[in-house]
């Protein structure tokens, strides 16, 4: 199907790979249908889309990428609603709050995971009650990390430079 | 809204099987104990409020690229969604 973004104009997505949070996302209650575009140069950062308002894309990233260290337990009622069967089914990704004047400034929300069921497509934005997240948490230098671990592994890096 | 008065260790029943004990009081902080079935969340109040900032924050943010060359932020301009 095609979708029109604000951010990257018209695209093809396709279908399957649509996901349904059933009550939107907090402050964005009315978007319901979102998917993850994933683009090479903005790697290891993707960015989720609604299907409904162009202008609704939010930067997130593979929290577990950033913070290996990542722990919350998934409610009993996130696991029925998300119809999780084992960790298998579950993909967990932060919103990136990127200030424009300083990217470098970049923080992830790990106080609110975004919970993927990835086999069935349904997600939601749930609250932890971890008293040491922060909505606020650094994430700059481990996404340089990323980024170099990659180029290395693909052996792009150039060392003598 | 309704207001109750409650001593340490006095508790409040919120229907059938929700209990919130008063256990501490310590300057400006008091400490409250909670007993309630799984399915109900409990939070800070503030979380939610500063995730509900955050997601709608995030919609300004600049179209990040990286490259070897190093890294840059494209200015987005968006739409106030907020209405």
């Amino acid at each position: 199907m095609e979708i029109d973004t604000l951010r990257f104009g018209r695209l093809t997505v396709d279908k399957k790979k649509l996901l349904c949070f059933k009550n939107g996302l907090p402050g964005l209650e009315d978007c319901r249908e979102f998917v993850i575009l994933q683009f090479e140069e903005s790697a290891p950062l993707h960015w989720l889309q609604s299907t409904y308002k162009p202008e609704v894309c939010l930067p997130i990233i593979n929290t577990f990428a950033i913070y290996p260290q990542y722990v919350f337990d998934i409610s009993d009622e996130d696991v029925d609603e998300l119809s999780l069967s084992g960790p298998e089914d579950v993909y967990v990704v932060s919103v990136v709050l990127i200030p424009e004047q300083d990217i470098e400034q970049m923080t992830a929300n790990l106080v609110a995971p975004i919970i993927i069921n990835h086999r069935t497509g349904s997600a939601k934005q749930t609250i932890i009650n971890n008293g040491e997240y922060n909505v606020r948490f650094p994430v700059f230098q481990a996404i340089c990390n990323l980024i170099k671990e990659d180029e290395a592994n693909a052996g792009t890096f150039a060392e003598d430079k | 809204m309704l207001v109750l008065s409650r001593k340490i260790n006095e508790t409040i029943l919120i229907g059938d099987d929700v209990k919130v004990t008063l256990l501490a009081v310590e300057g400006d902080k008091i400490k409250l104990g909670i007993d309630a079935p799984k399915h109900i969340k409990i939070f800070r109040e503030e979380l939610l409020s500063a995730t509900i900032n955050i997601n709608q924050q995030a919609l300004n943010a600049p179209t990040v690229t990286f490259a070897l060359s190093g890294i840059s932020g494209k200015q987005h301009v968006n739409n106030d969604t907020r209405g």
